[in-house]
């Protein structure tokens, strides 16, 4: 126990102290974890707790995303107000998807998000009065504290904190509990009493919501956004995340976008060819580590 | 306004016949990469994302030999058999290396190890080829024009109809008429049946992968004097061949055929009618179709 | 005289060309022990899944303590008061037996919309109750799916007994055990219906069972129900002696 607790402190004086260390780099390296990480466990949510894969799960991110940049770049809201919409916006977004994916299962509800994230996708593409078309929308002003690197980083950290505490209780809460039961045998939950479907559903908004949050700070955070974040190559990414820190863990997906997002700006800076090598890396991961890093602490643990 | 000029256009018999010709080429090539898909994925259960890539391997292979044996009618058939043969073994390796040991794991997996396979195969292709795009002229046998009803049409684009009847042709007769053919249709409908059976389903498996990647590469070998190629080829490919798949059911070859041919006139009549809502319109096809009859066309239902 | 608890009335349902469900009228007394025989083929699973909410039937209508039920979905129907079990034992394999049990619990309290409350420490006592009840002695957090397929019954059993059910339907609550487990497990299921006030419909194939621990039995033939009465009288029923005798001429004797 004292160990733990150690532990614990330990980590809590690394995150808080680390954007005094290093340069505005890596300080954007850092908040990209936390927001990956928000984005992964939201995926999980889904998948790890949920049992649906959601091939597509990249929309939600761009929906936040362009919800934020869009309120500022043409309604004139300011960073905060666009933060705390987008999620809603996006969980608008996640009532529709999930409604009409809930009743489907394995292959056409990963299928059905392909195809919806597809279309926001193209829509987006099209819509250059409002969405800035191809080029995406840049110039996103941030005023005080959170403007600079530090200041965005801590406001980052507090936002995703709180939301990783928020939904580490849903997953424990009796929600969790009927959400993990409907994963394993969907008949015997209906004959207790458990509304699959609409648990489903509700799960989807709340994914959506987070994944939402997760994409407007990564706008916030770049400054901008651009389609490309909604295209269906974007998908794999949580997908790889949560995997490679392990999907049958709360925290196993914030650890594997730590590691992603190391991995990737490692390798985006030492070859042009860094896919090949991110490509080797995930089918490697796959095939020799399954249960992702935290499967692999946790067998070291017995 | 565009709208209307259309209109004038589908009035003239001449264009309508045109079109349908051309939609019937596109179409026939899809077909090719759609049944490929399908096939995959009616056996194994595995929704092949790299299926694109793989098409664009063949054509970048194709367009290697062409280019290095001269540009006679002779080297083309050459360069598209062994597009075929390559894309053939390499499938069927790639499955006995990575897909063979995650069968059982959930189908996460399987998605991302293909997806790896893109990302390995996009760089690829650059590291190879360079980033630029690549065309071969027609070969020269086949140039020129002919004119069916009355209406021009280049003898090329005749020759990829000609082909696309003869390999429905050819895959009814392996399919329904051949003991191996029977094993491939009862392992899409029963899997562990066929296993229970004493069927050696692994190796079936690896065959149909890599007839599978087999198609995708003919058609790629096939298309290389009618599409520029590039390395952002194989996005564009997938998504038409998963919509292609989607409307006709998935698993089903007959249901690729019916739709390939679909898709094909759609982008043909498309891009004269509403171009720049030609994008759109097969995610919205797609969507709408998930919603409503999962199975597609000709699927089976889950 | 006391309303049934569950009255079935002219039930049908076709699968294809198949009459799965003929014409199936049945009424089950409060408190009764009921059993639904009949040979393989007959209709029994059929009629557990019309009951359940898990089939629509064509035509027919079913009413649970004078309420009409027919067509509602199985969520509901627990709601309602019905509980049943599967002919597969079918518990939550990947949650543990403590967290089996609170899944049923609070769902019956319909606490399972909450998000934020931790569900470890929820209806411990209860399911402590019921764990006592049907004599499952294992560890509380074991994984369901390692337990014996014994004790995975004990569990499926408990884990529909946790909404204090009005209607308890069992779908051959014997299968897959030992014959000598068998009259032992319809014994303890018996004492705890009737210490409960507990209705019990049960599906069962060994007619030793049948005849051991039913207050009541109805017979299923093709989709119909071709004989109904009590044991004494089923046991004499030259028509239900000409059904079984065609399948395994012992079959009947008690």
């Amino acid at each position: 126990m004292i160990r733990q607790v150690i532990a614990a402190l330990i980590c809590l004086a690394v995150v808080l102290a680390a954007p005094f260390a290093v340069s505005d780099f890596w300080v954007f390296i850092f908040i990209e974890m936390l927001v990956f990480g928000l984005y992964a466990v939201s995926f999980n949510l889904l998948l790890g707790y949920g049992g649906m894969l959601a091939f597509g799960y990249a929309v939600f991110f761009g929906i936040g995303a362009y919800a934020c940049a869009i309120l500022i770049k043409r309604f004139g809201f300011d960073a905060l107000s666009a933060t705390l919409l987008a999620p809603l916006v996006t969980a608008v977004a996640g009532a529709i998807i999930g409604y009409f994916c809930v009743g489907l299962t394995g292959t056409y509800l990963g299928m059905l998000t392909f195809a919806f994230q597809m279309l926001v996708y193209t829509v987006v593409l099209k819509s250059y009065d409002f969405t800035g078309g191809d080029d995406g929308l840049s110039g996103l002003k941030i005023s005080g504290f959170a403007a600079a690197p530090r200041g965005f980083y801590y406001v980052t950290l507090a936002v995703v904190a709180l939301s990783l505490v928020v939904l580490w209780r849903l997953v424990h809460s009796p929600f969790g509990l009927a959400l993990r039961a409907q994963r394993g045998n969907a008949p015997r939950s209906l004959a207790l009493g458990i509304n699959v479907s609409l648990h489903r559903w509700a799960t989807f908004v709340i994914a959506a919501f987070f994944a939402g949050l997760a994409g407007a700070l990564f706008a916030l955070a770049n400054h901008s956004v651009f389609p490309g974040w909604l295209n269906w190559t974007a998908s794999a990414t949580p997908i790889m995340m949560t995997i490679l820190g392990g999907m049958h863990s709360f925290i196993g997906p914030v650890v594997g976008s730590i590691i992603y997002v190391l991995m990737q700006s490692w390798l985006t800076g030492q070859t042009e060819y860094w896919a090949l090598f991110l490509g080797i890396a995930i089918i490697l991961l796959v095939m020799l580590l399954p249960n992702g890093v935290m499967g692999l602490w946790r067998n070291s643990q017995t | 306004m565009a709208f209307l000029s259309a209109f004038e256009l589908l009035n003239d018999p001449v264009v309508v016949i045109r079109q349908l010709m051309a939609g019937l080429a596109n179409g026939m090539l899809l077909f090719l990469v759609a049944a490929g898909l399908s096939l995959i994925f009616g056996v194994s259960r595995i929704i092949n994302f790299a299926h694109g890539a793989v098409f664009m391997l063949g054509a970048y292979i194709a367009l290697t030999i062409v280019n290095a044996a001269g540009q006679s009618t002779g080297a083309f058939f050459l360069a598209v058999l062994i597009s075929t043969g390559f894309t053939f073994l390499f499938g069927m390796a790639f499955e006995v290396l990575c897909l063979r040991r995650i069968y059982r794991s959930p189908q996460t997996f399987q998605l991302l190890v293909t997806f790896g396979l893109v990302l390995i195969l996009g760089d690829a292709v650059k590291l190879v080829w360079g980033p630029e795009e690549n065309s071969v002229g027609v070969p020269p046998d086949l140039e020129g024009i002919v004119r069916p009803f009355g209406v021009s049409f280049p003898v090329y684009r005749l020759m990829l109809i000609g082909v696309g009847i003869a390999m429905c042709a050819a895959l009814w007769i392996l399919l329904y008429r051949s003991r191996w053919g029977m094993l491939v249709r009862a392992a899409t409908a029963d899997r562990q049946m066929l296993q229970a059976l004493g069927i050696d389903v692994r190796r079936l498996f690896t065959v149909v992968f890599g007839l599978g990647t087999g198609l995708a590469g003919f058609a790629g070998g096939l298309a290389t004097p009618v599409m520029s190629i590039g390395p952002a080829l194989h996005a564009q490919v997938l998504i038409d061949a998963f919509v292609v798949v989607v409307i006709g059911g998935m698993g089903s070859i007959p249901g690729a055929l019916v739709g390939a041919l679909l898709v094909g006139q759609a982008n043909a009549f498309g891009t004269l009618i509403y171009p720049s809502l030609s994008i759109i319109f097969p995610f919205l096809v797609m969507t709408v179709l998930l919603i409503v009859r999962p199975r597609g066309l000709l699927g089976k239902p889950e | 005289m006391t309303e049934p608890i569950l009255r079935v009335v002219a039930l049908n349902k076709n699968f294809g060309g198949l009459r799965a469900s003929n014409n199936v009228n049945l009424e089950v007394m409060p408190g009764e022990f009921r059993a639904i025989i009949g040979p393989n083929g007959a209709g029994k699973s059929t009629l557990f899944n019309l009951l359940s909410g898990f089939l629509k039937p064509d035509s027919g209508r079913i009413f649970m303590a004078g309420a009409d039920i027919t067509g509602r979905a199985p969520y509901r129907l627990f709601h309602s008061g019905m509980s049943r079990t599967f002919q597969i034992t079918s518990i939550f394999a990947e949650l543990n037996v403590l967290e089996n049990l609170q899944v049923a619990l609070l769902s019956q309290r319909r606490r399972l919309s909450d998000g934020f409350r931790m569900a470890r420490h929820a209806e411990i006592a209860e399911c402590e109750r019921l764990i006592g009840l049907v004599g499952l002695d294992v560890d509380r957090k074991r994984v369901a799916g390692t337990l014996s397929h014994g004790d995975q019954k004990k569990l499926e059993l408990a884990v529909a007994l946790a909404s204090t059910p009005r209607l308890l339907l069992l779908d051959e609550p014997t299968a897959g055990m030992a014959a000598n487990e068998r009259l032992d497990s319809i014994r303890m299921v018996h004492r705890i219906a009737k210490q409960l006030g507990l209705t019990v419909v049960f599906t069962e194939h060994d007619m030793q069972v049948v005849f051991s621990a039913s207050d009541r039995i109805s017979v299923l033939h093709h989709g119909a129900i071709v004989a109904d009465g009590t044991p004494q009288a089923i046991r004499q029923s030259a028509k239900v002696q000409e059904i079984y005798l065609g399948e395994s001429p012992d079959s009947i004797e008690p």
